[in-house]
């Protein structure tokens, strides 16, 4: 089987980034050979000039267009996920990102405001979701980040979120 | 008063006061002030000094003014210490918090300089569907639909609606007609003369509406209601 173009094809149409696993059973191929694959499609678009290239992870591929052509597609980019979103918003996105899971109660403390409505805005943004009930009368629900969230950080896992410290490291040299 | 001169006097009320506990008694607003500045480049050490002696003079001045009590009493003072370094410590918090709000909008927005080849899904997620489930009769809305149907079909169906309603314009200019015509009148005296009970309502609309735009003035005393022609118009 012709492996570049099936894969190519099926990234182009994918709803998403495909997992390495889906690859792996179905073509009967081992992960440090589809890696192998990636490698050398992204050779020949770069030896080509092609505006894309499979982006890939430990866990999963998408086809992306690459960076450096970004101006130039202005007119064609999606709207920006935080278009609109305010700077409590943000805060309140990192505490949800750092604290998780975390309840709305446990927000407002470190803020110091009710954040009932940043909540729920990045809530209509899929960027946090309700993750059960703390088992505490009352049963305040627990918020954390989605899938979504880590795809636009870039990460796989909220594990990789880089340590607060990596924040203000060069704060100094700045 | 000269530079090295004030630092002498300083050292000295330093040693004296720091070895007795004494209050001071010098006025040292007038000491500081004392000093003028001439070529501050190239004294800055002894200007240095000097300041430094000053303020250490001034907190200590400051400390022996409060009440000296002997008995403090250290849980209390503790307690204080460590609200003081929670709330300074979630302010802190809080700050972080802040600056990597910012530094997570600002990776996003890096990253979203690359495109992936499918964008529905990044969209899919941002208004999920309520969870909501209906349930439909089949027979009930055939039933439905043949009865809407057969209606529209025949004049009877819309017979419950043909009706033949006074026009509210009319009623209106009616109703101004007469205002105009006396100099006052009464809602009573005017729906007297009409035929039915639905004209009487449109009066009563007409009226309203009159009244809202400021063509008449109406006012009720007991049971009657007394209109005239607004004059102020």
């Amino acid at each position: 089987m012709n492996y570049k173009k099936v894969i190519t094809a099926i990234l182009l149409v994918s709803d998403g980034s495909i997992n390495h696993s889906y690859f792996q059973e179905n073509f009967d191929i081992n992960k440090d050979e589809l890696i192998k694959i990636f490698d050398d499609i992204n050779t020949e678009l770069n030896q080509n000039d092609y505006g894309f290239y499979i982006k890939y992870d430990n866990k999963s591929s998408d086809l992306v267009t690459i960076r450096s052509i970004s101006s130039e597609l202005a007119d064609f980019k999606p709207p920006s996920i935080l278009r609109g979103l305010s700077t409590p918003a943000l805060e309140t996105l990192s505490i949800v990102a750092y604290e998780q899971p975390v309840t709305k109660l446990k927000v407002s403390e470190i803020r110091g405001v009710e954040s009932e409505s940043s909540l729920k805005t990045l809530e209509s943004r899929g960027l946090i979701e309700k993750s059960g009930t703390l088992d505490i009368p009352g049963n305040p629900y627990l918020y954390i980040t989605t899938n979504l969230f880590l795809e636009k950080m870039n990460i796989s896992t909220t594990e990789e979120l880089p340590i607060l410290g990596e924040y203000f490291s060069n704060i100094e040299e700045e | 008063m000269e530079l090295n001169y004030l630092v002498d006097n300083l050292k000295t009320l330093i040693v004296k006061y720091t070895s007795e506990n004494i209050q001071i008694e010098e006025n040292l607003h007038e000491l500081f002030t004392s000093f003028e500045i001439k070529n501050l480049n190239n004294d800055i050490d002894n200007y240095a000094e000097f300041v430094l002696l000053a303020s250490s003079l001034f907190e200590l001045k400051a400390k022996r003014m409060l009440p000296q009590d002997d008995e403090v009493d250290w849980l209390d003072e503790v307690e204080v210490l460590k609200d003081k370094d929670l709330a300074f410590a979630r302010l802190l918090q809080f700050k972080a918090f802040s600056e990597i709000g910012i530094a997570i909008a600002s990776k996003i927005k890096h990253n979203e300089n690359e495109i992936k080849s499918f964008k529905y899904y990044q969209t899919k997620n941002l208004f999920p569907k309520p969870d909501v489930e209906y349930l439909i009769d089949e027979d009930k809305l055939k039933n439905i639909a043949n009865e809407v149907f057969h209606r529209y079909k025949t004049i009877e169906g819309f017979k419950h609606i043909d009706k033949d309603l006074p026009d509210l314009q009319e009623a209106i200019d009616e109703l101004l007609k007469v205002v105009d015509q006396r100099l006052n009148t009464s809602f009573e005296s005017i729906v007297n003369d009409l035929d039915s009970e639905k004209e009487a309502i449109a009066f009563f609309l007409a009226l309203l509406e009159a009244v809202r735009w400021g063509f008449i003035k109406a006012d009720q005393e007991n049971e009657s209601i007394k209109i005239e022609k607004n004059y102020e118009l």
